[in-house]
């Protein structure tokens, strides 16, 4: 009482209450925002498919800003650590960094604008985690200190582009005077060693991950809330199987329009032993040492390593044999094609253009030579890869 | 987060021997069941507590760590028959274990309880890592991990939620188990840039299917998958995420076939073949077959 009537002596009294109401308000703000986290997660229902025999690879973590070096490694290691207890398997990371040196895949910021196929095929995991620090922020105060941490992630299914989880945290904890300091020495020392002491920072990033992480190592416990009403598909992803989507479709149409043809997949070509050999004696069989029982079926069986792709022959004249010659390039202009026949021209080689329409556009193929027998073409197409670095087709061609 | 008194401090590590000069360091470790004092209640388990939390910390080290699941059911004959895990030879346990190198641990002492306004969780424990290959002992380390909370917390707050905290035994030792392991293993050899070069997935030539168009597959349709790459390896194939790890069979030499028949039922759109091939060290290659996609009615 005694102290209240001395401030009134020195303060105006709505001054004071003002005053005291906005300690009390900024006390207020500070305990509803101590030790608050802001998690944002969804799930697919597909994660649930996950099981020990999938294999996860967690991606080192991209930051934002330099100094954050440390607190990437903290977190990565947490999230080694805490989903260990998934159900899936987690690819060592020694060997994902390994393997990403290899391929020279050094940043972290470049991940999520690659096709998660690549990593599949990169480091035999069925899903990366992909995780960002998005902030990380220290502030004192003198007598309140505070330590930030934001971070995103995201589980890809490497076999289907698929986003499995999707998650973005955000944790705050500090120390100050709106925590009740038990003394003066713990008023102005706490704030200090909080913010400075770097296992207060491990201990966030930690209790962050296991709030994190608890959905993924239980997914059947997500509700309806958590979890995806679509499939979401990484758009790296989405991308690539378009293009599988048109390439095949393209092949089609080439199939149908044009006789046929074979492609020599560049990736599959070896110099030594020629992959444009002659197609397998047993074509359309399988192999001797598989109990696989012929039944009817609407598709062919696979001839591994070949080459062919041959169809339409029923639009040749079926009693004339076809003549085969090679394609080496289709151009949408008659210019590129005549340059390309030029320099096949110049080289040797027998070269013309056939153009055709393709959906009312038109293309100009250049093909060189023709032959009777399909050997000889093949040779030749084996000449013009290894030694014009040209990739070719084979394709029949009515007489 | 309370500032409470964590910890003796920095873990000291003895090195004796690191990664730097040793380019045969060990890769393969197994983490031995952690002994502990007849004084710690086996109820408690801190022990347990601290070896999975290890185990869990130090997969992220570049070492090849066996499952401890599987460390305690190839050791099991030799406890089961009265042997101690200390007496069991290290030529003993390269044989049982298979691997280079095993991690030893003892517990010392073990506290966790809360007294009015005191609250305090500690382990203190012997680690070490012995090359089982040599019989060297590559570092060890006793350290004491102490989590305290009291009048000298700095806020009420603080106080009042570690001794909550403090009265859930398991996950006090936990907490404190992760402080003691963080802080030996940032001291611990990790071999992981030396094996970076040495990572080698198996090798795939090539895949190939009878999927050769985006046509849709009906019920009775076989999808023939073949796969060309390193010889007497795991291989299997899977259709997106839609059916997986359908096994292949080596026919000749690294080549590898397998099948899937379309059942009533099946259903799938746009889904990737993908051919696997794993090694026993547990790495898998994947090759996608590009020139075509699943797509079942």
């Amino acid at each position: 009482m005694y102290f209240y009537k001395k401030i009134n002596l020195t303060y105006d009294r709505p001054l004071y209450s003002q005053l005291i109401n906005t300690l009390l308000a900024l006390t207020l703000a500070f305990q509803f925002t101590a030790c608050s986290a802001n998690l944002q997660s969804k799930v697919a229902g597909n994660l649930n498919q996950m099981s020990k025999q999938q294999t996860v690879a967690i991606l080192p973590v991209e930051i934002m800003k330099k100094g954050q070096e440390e607190t990437g490694e903290m977190l990565r290691q947490g999230l080694y650590a805490n989903l260990k207890g998934a159900k899936f398997n987690l690819l060592e990371r020694y060997v994902v960094d390994g393997l990403l040196k290899q391929n020279n895949l050094h940043n972290p910021a470049d991940f999520l604008k690659i096709n998660p196929m690549r990593f599949a095929e990169i480091l035999g995991a069925d899903a990366v985690l992909i995780t960002r620090i998005n902030k990380v922020e220290r502030s004192y105060l003198v007598i309140h200190s505070s330590i930030e941490i934001g971070i995103s992630a995201q589980l890809v299914d490497t076999r289907t582009g698929e986003i499995l989880w999707r998650a973005e945290q955000t944790e705050q904890d500090y120390q100050g005077i709106a925590k009740i300091p038990t003394g003066i020495s713990s008023a102005i020392l706490g704030p200090i060693q909080f913010v400075t002491n770097k296992l207060n920072l491990h201990r966030m990033t930690s209790k962050l991950v296991d709030k994190l992480t608890a959905i993924v190592k239980n997914p059947e416990d997500a509700n309806k809330k958590e979890t995806f009403e679509e499939t979401l598909i990484s758009s790296a992803a989405t991308r690539d199987l378009e293009k599988i989507k048109d390439v095949a479709s393209l092949k089609s149409e080439w199939a149908d329009d044009v006789s046929a043809y074979t492609e020599v997949p560049p990736d599959l070509i070896d110099r030594k032993n020629p992959l444009l050999v002659k197609p397998h004696k047993n074509q359309g069989s399988l192999p001797s040492k598989i109990n696989w029982r012929q039944r009817k079926t609407n598709l062919k069986p696979a001839i591994p390593q070949q080459e062919t792709t041959i169809t339409p022959v029923q639009k040749l004249k079926q009693n004339q044999p076809p003549q085969y010659t090679i394609q080496v390039g289709a151009y949408k202009t008659e210019k590129n094609a005549h340059q390309m026949v030029n320099r096949l021209l110049k080289k040797g080689y027998e070269a013309h253009i056939k153009s055709e329409l393709k959906q009312g556009t038109p293309l100009f193929k250049v093909l060189v030579e023709k032959f009777n027998n399909k050997e000889k073409a093949y040779d030749l197409a084996n000449k013009l890869i290894n030694k014009e670095n040209l990739p070719s087709f084979i394709v029949t061609t009515a007489r | 987060m309370a500032i409470i008194a964590v910890g003796c401090g920095k873990a000291k590590v003895e090195v004796y021997h690191g990664t730097e000069a040793n380019w045969d360091y060990p890769k393969t470790v197994a983490i031995l069941p952690f002994s502990y004092e007849t004084s710690i209640t086996e109820q408690k388990r801190p022990h347990q507590i601290l070896r999975a939390v290890f185990f869990n910390y130090f997969s992220y080290l570049g070492y090849t760590d066996i499952p401890i699941e599987t460390v305690d059911l190839k050791i099991s004959p030799l406890i089961k028959a009265g042997t101690s895990i200390k007496d069991i030879s290290n030529a003993q346990l390269m044989k049982i274990l298979g691997t280079d190198a095993v991690i030893r641990g003892h517990v010392i002492n073990a506290t966790n309880f809360t007294a009015g306004i005191y609250a305090e969780t500690s382990i203190e424990a012997k680690l070490e890592m012995v090359d089982l290959r040599t019989g060297d002992l590559l570092w060890e380390t006793k350290h004491t991990e102490l989590s305290t909370s009291s009048i000298i917390t700095p806020s009420l707050i603080d106080m009042i939620a570690e001794q909550t905290a403090n009265a859930e035994v398991n996950k006090a030792y936990h907490k404190v188990s992760e402080s003691f392991i963080l802080k030996v293993l940032a001291k611990v050899p990790d071999p992981a840039s030396l094996r970076h070069e040495h990572v080698q997935l198996p090798r795939i030539i090539s895949i190939d299917s009878n999927i050769k168009k985006n046509t849709r597959l009906l019920p009775n349709d076989v999808i023939y998958v073949s796969m060309k790459g390193d010889s007497k390896l795991d291989a299997h194939f899977d259709i997106g995420s839609y059916k997986t790890r359908i096994p292949m069979k080596e026919v000749s030499t690294g080549l590898y076939t397998g099948s899937f028949r379309i059942k009533k039922g099946d259903q799938t759109n746009s889904s990737i073949i993908i051919g696997s091939l794993s090694n026993k060290k547990g790495l898998t290659a994947k090759k996608f077959y590009k020139k075509g996609l699943v797509f079942i009615k």
